[in-house]
């Protein structure tokens, strides 16, 4: 899983929809525009973090792709969530990612899913950093 | 000093055993952004003046870093809704407010490093002994499929 955009391929995701609701079936397909060297091809849908904290990521489906001709259709069930946000701390986004049989990523495209279709926008109220040392602990226990 | 901060945290972790102590339950347990909420809150042991009691829903973000050979946590709230204040000693001692969960509002979320946490503080402010201070966590769940129907 590779959250970076790779450089134009000879093989390219194309989405339906980029903004999405929980349950739907995002539709899309595989436009090869080029020579292919992979043996094998697999379609993946997940979700990843970014911004302060360590990068999380899952794999929701993954679809062995089969190219027999120019344009191959495919489609994924989109699970109930989690949503994608952007926060103070935390981004989630969802994508499709197309991967050969060395795990490197030939495309990779981002679509949003919430019930409004759009990213729900977290406004911070109150932030902190902090890390916990015995001389806090003590310091905010006795206030 | 080690020893020092532990010796100074002793009376009052000791008095604390006193401090009055609450059962807080929730209505219905099943929640989703919308969902209304019946809080109903009950001393339950402890003793001590009440002067005042809050009842406050937090949603906030919590995000776990690596920073050299330390590991960090920052958390930055993006919820704080007051749902219930009172100074009078029988509702602090036995009460209840409705609330209802935002419908906009962003479910629960947790992975290794990140995290959305809703949760219910409620707070009681005590004379002569520390405060109340209770941490009751929400499990916002995603809109169910018939929901989008």
């Amino acid at each position: 899983m590779n959250a970076r955009a790779p450089q134009d391929g000879p093989l390219q995701i194309e989405l339906d929809h980029f903004h999405l609701q929980p349950f739907q079936e995002l539709r899309g397909r595989l436009r090869q525009t080029g020579a292919i060297t992979a043996t094998s091809l697999r379609l993946r849908l997940f979700w990843f973090t970014r911004g302060r904290g360590d990068e999380d990521a899952e794999v929701i489906a993954e679809h062995e792709v089969t190219l027999d001709q120019a344009e191959q259709p495919f489609s994924f069930l989109l699970p109930a969530g989690p949503y994608s946000f952007a926060g103070q701390l935390i981004t989630l986004a969802w994508a499709i990612e197309l991967v050969d049989e060395k795990e490197h990523s030939l495309d990779l495209v981002p679509f949003l899913l919430s019930p409004t279709g759009e990213e729900i926008q977290l406004e911070t109220e109150q932030a902190s950093s902090h890390k916990k040392s015995f001389w806090k602990k003590i310091t905010a226990f006795r206030k | 000093m080690v020893g020092l901060g532990v010796l100074a945290t002793l009376p009052h972790t000791f008095i604390a055993i006193f401090s009055p102590y609450f059962k807080l339950a929730l209505s219905p347990g099943n929640l989703t952004p919308g969902t209304r909420v019946t809080a109903q809150w009950t001393q339950i042991g402890g003793s001590g003046i009440m002067d005042e009691m809050t009842l406050t829903l937090i949603g906030e973000e919590v995000a776990t870093y690596k920073q050299g050979t330390d590991t960090r946590t920052a958390k930055s709230s993006f919820h704080h809704q007051l749902l219930k204040q009172s100074t009078r000693r029988d509702e602090i001692v036995n009460g209840r407010t409705e609330f209802v969960i935002p419908a906009d509002s962003l479910p629960s979320f947790e992975s290794d490093h990140n995290e959305v946490r809703w949760f219910l503080l409620h707070e009681v402010k005590v004379s002569k002994r520390p405060d109340v201070r209770d941490e009751v966590p929400l499990t916002i769940h995603p809109h169910s499929e018939s929901d989008f129907r």
